[in-house]
């Protein structure tokens, strides 16, 4: 995938997403901070216990003036009591923010995970077929749904822990400082080491990180490309073959899996050996200090207590940091699908197309070049005008760019040089979705959600009646067979779900269908991409009748192989290898002796061979 | 308690497709009880410092040989930096332990992981194309890459996860005993009610999960619909609505991750109060017990380190409990996929069918089938075609024509009759061998990932460039393929989509004919070819059919100039057959599907035409 606009750095654009749910995760940063507090006092406590209830020491003033009873003194057992149960209610406090602390995680996570995977949906809805066509849809399957989740992973589990740990390892060090400076010092020696070791391991993990998704998501196209065409791998049992290339790909996975375990490993190793060095010799320096008396047992035993505080931190940080990056790898590859250039992308002040009830509208399409790559036009500066309400049929073999020109017109594509003009005006003009409003197309191949038939006649225009919808069906000659349809819930005719990818139909219904919603649909420009090829000659003749009297008044452009349903166009327009060839009508062209006229006398030429 | 004798079958299943070596889990053991073991030996350095070298507790003997031992271990400092020492030094032990027990991790559970969703792959792709067609890819792909890891969710929260808790807790409950029986027993008091609290809530735990995995796969399906739909719902300017569909569905996924979060932090909530419960009872009597000199306040320190890991390790129990639930729902779908059987399978004692230099004879014997949903698309047929002859089937679209063609290569079997080869049942024949005597030209060519050479190989892997080759000029396809960026090496977009629907038909034909199958099966090879590619393949057919026995279904009648014989198929029945000349002699349907046709071409060619 090739990323054409520059990239926001990687933290700009998390944070434009925590923006959005700053709420939950200001929540989720205050209850962090607060488990932060309850554990930073749990270790004072210990030491009112340790050195005055237990070993008599005197009372620092301030506790004394806090806790004496009457200038007496509070004795041992009050003492005990009063650290019993602020270490009960300290530990129960922890508890209940742990638990209100699982519940934010889940729901922010999951809200920051489905406001990227909203965006990456919505981005590659509008992004162009052809770009569609180099991107593989298991792949794109994997993004959505699992790399997204990198988001969440960064901020909840690594920024926010970030965070909180570095507000408890300030906190631990003033801590510390109050009661041995040298000591603190010493500890403070582990940031300088570990911002090396960050600096220096961090990167491979990344990488690996976005090498396992990578190869994941290998598995996910296989796995989806070969579900989608079951018939043909079982028919030249190629199932086998099929089973090699899934446990290849879930070989490399493994090979990932183990390097990304390796460079996480470092990262936790190296941060590890630095804290458990420095935590050795700070208990070489404690002893010292005690044994010259400049700290109590109590005082080391709070500093010991600190410095574990201090270091687990430190622990978060290099935890965080490691599946942080390794997040920020699987976000490169969001990134990559939302850099993706938008090729048909609205123009800033386009306006809605509107066209007066029943008006037909004008098309031309002007020295239009287009192609799937870079340098290899599919189509090579074609012009074709279609005055309003006329019909005018692309001819040409197959490959010839006939339906790249049909795409253009709804923008489907735009092309690289040349416009198209609806009504005198560029249709960049206009916005995107008012323009398709206006066109209805057939494809060549007719795609069928699994939703209702009624639904799936219905796409285009969700607020039809099922009348309306009766209607078009008996239009596209389906009413028959629509009747006979029952599915597995014994929901029967326009009712009925279409399976996924409407493989229950056959190639001709499904045609049908998709007649049905060009006739549903009633826009002013009729786009016929083989609108006909699975039908029988009967069905397709029946049809016919009902597309003319559609195209009527319509501004149509008609393709078709077959020269009997192009015959009656205003103006043929014969493609080749991309080229316009010749332009006019059937008989003109046929007179010529150019490429239509082999292609009637072929089409023409065919039955008689049967005699 | 039917539930669960049900599920202990999912999981042996399960098991029994892709069983957890028992070496490496046993590797795995051993790594997790020494981790255990040096996160038990973590508090003794500093508690011997404490205790025995800056406190005055009577000092036990092994400490005294250690002192003795060690050099310079005699004094204070020394003892201090020998116990640092042994600090780091565990901690060694401890991340070279860890680094192990990961990548055995990856490589025996994760590995186990990829065998689970390699079988679910080829028990899928072996699933009936009807199977497929009431069954989303996105479904099928979430339970291959997602409930396949309920191996490693289950082996963490079954196995792994008890076994460091119960040793863990048990060593920890040991040394509190020993330490302080009475202590320990308060300590223990709160253990029963953490473990019904967990029971409790499994359940719900277990069908949150159900629910989440049933939400998230049907987002996925959704993504992978939408965008193979795509061309669609662009031309039909609905990105909206899919868009708001999207949001519904994560809407469900994450109302079902919310509730699984809620139940495991209940959970978490119960374990972790109970367990504050018990340590506020434990500080507050043991103080009172050091305070009466019953107990030295090292061993009270120690006494309570060990609670809190004690604590830890049943919170840990309670949550892995919970995720395990959560596993369940995942094996239950995993298991749904290998318990049914393929659709097709090889019988047990296939038969040899012995060759026959004539040819095959292709026999349908009063066949029926019949789709879940009721509907009967074919309702007796008997036909035969004769060896290495041809054998059209015409008839309108809907008729069952590719439901026929589909039986001869088993992608289905009848629900009634039989399809036999020279007298012989398909179904007696191993799957294998059958299919590598038939080659099929589908409706739609189905195309897969990777380049035009890898496609057309499909149809006989391993054959040389020169087949390839070869194949491609016989299927009018090698000189478009010539003009691709990579020639043969292209490759392909998605489902060939930077294609044309002519150069991808022609590549699946190229397919069929690489293969040396004494069987043809063509279903409408020509719909989307141009007339002079279909002239040149019906030329090519010619030559390709000389000895192959061939079945061809068109519904234009000049396909199938030249078929030996010809049935017509309407409604799932033949209404009749015989050759051309005799089906046009007895004035049937054939005869006027001809008339239609031949009619059709007369009053759309304008008069005064060349033609």
């Amino acid at each position: 995938m090739t990323t054409t606009k520059p990239a926001r750095p990687l933290w700009k654009w998390v944070l434009s997403y925590a923006g959005r749910r700053r709420g939950g995760l200001s929540l989720l940063a205050t209850i962090l901070l607060l488990e932060a507090a309850a554990q930073a006092i749990v270790p004072w406590t210990m030491k009112l216990l340790v050195d005055h209830a237990l070993l008599g020491v005197p009372l620092p003033p301030t506790l004394d003036w806090l806790l004496s009873d009457d200038g007496e003194p509070p004795s041992g057992r009050a003492l005990i009591v009063l650290c019993v149960v602020s270490l009960a209610v300290l530990h129960g406090l922890t508890s209940v923010l742990g638990v209100v602390q699982a519940g934010l995680n889940a729901t922010v996570g999951q809200r920051l995970t489905y406001d990227l995977a909203s965006d990456v949906f919505a981005h590659l809805q509008r992004l162009s077929l052809r770009s569609h066509s180099r991107m593989s849809i298991g792949d794109l399957m994997r993004r959505v749904t699992a790399d997204c989740g990198a988001i969440a992973t960064i901020l909840r589990d690594a920024l926010l822990p970030a965070i909180a740990a570095i507000a408890m390892l300030a906190f631990a060090f003033a801590m510390m400082l109050t009661l041995s400076v040298p000591l603190a010092i010493l500890a403070a020696l582990a940031l300088p080491a570990l911002g090396v070791a960050f600096r220096r391991y961090t990167p491979p993990i990344m990488d690996r990180g976005y090498e396992y998704a990578q190869a994941e998501s290998e598995i996910w196209g296989h796995v989806e490309q070969a579900l989608s065409a079951v018939p043909a791998i079982q028919a030249f049992s190629a199932g086998g073959e099929a089973d090699r290339r899934v446990g290849g790909a879930y070989r490399r996975v493994l090979v990932s899996a183990v390097a990304l375990t390796h460079a996480q490993f470092r990262l936790k190793a190296l941060s590890g050996l630095i804290a458990a060095t420095l935590g050795g010799l700070m208990l070489v320096a404690g002893t010292r200090e005690v044994q010259s008396g400049s700290l109590t047992v109590g005082g080391l035993l709070v500093f010991l207590a600190y410095l574990a505080i201090f270091f687990a931190p430190l622990d978060t940080l290099a935890n965080s940091m490691s599946s942080g990056t390794e997040a920020a790898g699987a976000a490169r590859r969001i990134r990559e699908v939302l850099a993706e250039h938008e090729e048909v992308a609205e123009r800033v002040g386009a306006v809605p197309l509107h066209v007066p009830g029943g008006g037909a509208v004008s098309l031309e399409l002007r020295s239009v070049t287009w192609g799937y790559t870079e340098g290899r036009p599919a189509v090579d500066d074609v012009t074709v005008h279609i005055p309003a309400g006329r019909t005018v049929a692309l001819v040409g073999a197959s490959g010839a760019g006939k339906s790249t020109l049909a795409s253009m017109v709804p923008r489907l594509c735009d092309p690289w040089r040349g416009e198209v003009f609806l009504n005198g005006r560029d249709i960049r003009d206009f916005t995107i979705r008012s323009l398709r409003d206006h066109v209805a197309v057939v494809l060549q191949e007719s795609y069928l959600f699994p939703v209702t038939i009624a639904d799936n006649i219905a796409y285009g225009r969700p607020d039809a009646s099922d009348d309306e919808i009766m209607a078009a069906a008996r239009g596209a000659q389906a009413d028959e067979f629509i009747a006979t349809l029952g599915d597995l819930k014994g929901r029967t005719g326009l009712d009925a779900h279409v399976g996924e990818r409407g493989v229950k139909l056959s190639g001709g219904q499904r045609q049908r269908i998709a007649i049905a919603r060009v006739m549903l649909k009633n826009a002013p420009i009729l786009l016929l991409d083989e609108a006909t090829s699975a039908l029988d000659a009967e069905s397709e003749l029946a049809i016919q009748q009902a597309l003319d009297r559609l195209m009527d008044k319509r501004t149509t452009l008609v393709i078709a192989h077959r020269l009997a349903t192009v015959q009656k166009a205003d103006r043929i327009v014969v493609v080749d290898h991309g080229r316009l060839v010749d332009v006019g009508r059937h008989a003109d062209l046929v007179r010529r002796d150019g490429l239509y006229a082999r292609l009637a006398e072929l089409q023409f030429n065919l039955p008689a061979a049967a005699d | 308690m039917s539930a669960i004798a049900l599920h202990s079958g999912a999981w042996r299943l399960v098991l029994s497709r892709s069983p957890l070596p028992a070496r490496g889990l046993a590797v795995i053991w051993v790594l997790t009880l020494a981790a255990s073991g040096a996160a038990l030996l973590q508090p003794w350095p500093l508690q011997v410092i404490i205790d025995h070298v800056l406190g005055d507790v009577a000092t036990p003997v092994w400490v005294r040989w250690l002192r003795g031992l060690l050099p310079g271990a005699g004094t204070t400092l020394g003892a201090a930096s020998w116990a640092a020492g042994f600090a780091i030094a565990l901690f060694g032990v401890d991340a070279l332990i860890d680094v192990r027990l990961t990548m055995r991790w990856v490589r025996t559970v994760q590995g186990a992981v990829h065998g689970l969703a390699r079988a679910l792959f080829a028990r899928l792709v072996r699933r009936s194309p009807t199977f497929h067609a009431i069954t989303p890819v996105g479904d099928s792909a979430s339970r291959i890459t997602g409930d396949s890891w309920c191996l490693y969710n289950g082996a963490s929260a079954l196995i792994f996860a008890p076994l460091q808790a119960l040793v863990v807790g048990a060593g920890a409950a040991i040394v509190m005993f020993r330490l302080n029986p009475k202590l320990a027993l308060v300590a223990m008091l709160m253990t029963p009610a953490v473990v019904a609290c967990t029971l409790l809530l499994g359940r719900r735990a277990r069908e949150a999960k159900g629910e989440e995995r049933e939400a998230e796969s049907r987002l996925e399906s959704h993504v992978q619909q939408t965008l193979t739909g795509l061309a669609v719902v662009q031309t039909f300017a609905q990105e909206h609505r899919e868009q708001a569909r999207f949001g519904v569905l994560t809407g469900h996924a994450m109302a079902a991750q919310h509730r699984g979060a809620l139940i495991a932090a209940a959970s978490a909530a119960g374990a972790g109060m109970l367990a504050t419960l018990a340590l506020s009872a434990v500080l507050g009597i043991g103080a009172n017990e050091v305070l009466a000199g019953r107990l030295t306040l090292g061993t009270m320190l120690v006494f309570v380190a060990y609670q809190t890991t004690l604590n830890g390790q049943l919170v840990s129990l309670a949550s892995a409990w919970t995720s395990a639930q959560g596993v369940r729902a995942s094996v239950d779908r995993a298991a749904a996929v290998l318990r049914e059987p393929p659709e097709v399978e090889s019988p047990a004692a296939p038969s040899v069918l012995p060759p026959v230099p004539s040819g095959v004879r292709i026999e349908f014997n009063g066949v029926r089938f019949r789709y879940p949903t009721g509907r009967e698309v074919l309702r007796g047929i008997s036909l035969t075609a004769a060896p290495g002859r041809t054998l059209a089937v015409v008839g309108p679209s809907g008729a069952g024509k590719s439901t026929l063609a589909a039986l001869v290569p088993r992608l289905i079997d009848p629900s009634e009759g039989s399809v036999s080869l020279n007298g012989i049942d398909i179904r007696q024949l191993a799957l294998e061998d059958l299919r590598s005597m038939v080659a099929v030209v589908f409706q739609e060519p189905l195309l897969l990932a990777g380049t035009v050479a890898d496609n057309i190989r499909l149809g006989s892997p391993g054959a040389s460039r020169e087949a390839v080759e070869g194949a491609a000029r016989q299927a009018g396809a090698h000189g478009f393929i010539a003009c691709l960026p990579d020639g043969y090496d292209t490759l392909l977009g998605e489902r060939g989509a930077t294609l044309s629907g002519g150069e991808r038909q022609r590549i699946s034909l190229a397919r069929a004919l690489i293969r040396s199958a004494p069987v043809l099966v063509l279903d409408e090879p020509t719909a989307s070819l141009d007339s002079v590619t279909e002239s040149a393949f019906l030329d090519v057919l010619e030559s390709a059919r000389q000895g192959r026995t061939t079945i061809i279904i068109a519904h234009r009648l000049c396909t199938i100039r030249s078929a030996d014989q010809v049935a017509v198929v309407d409604g799932g029945v033949v209404l009749e057959s015989g050759t051309h000349d005799e089906l046009l002699a007895h004035h049937g349907a054939y005869a006027n599907m001809w008339q239609l046709q031949h009619d059709d071409r007369h009053t759309k060619v304008p008069a005064g035409g060349v033609l």
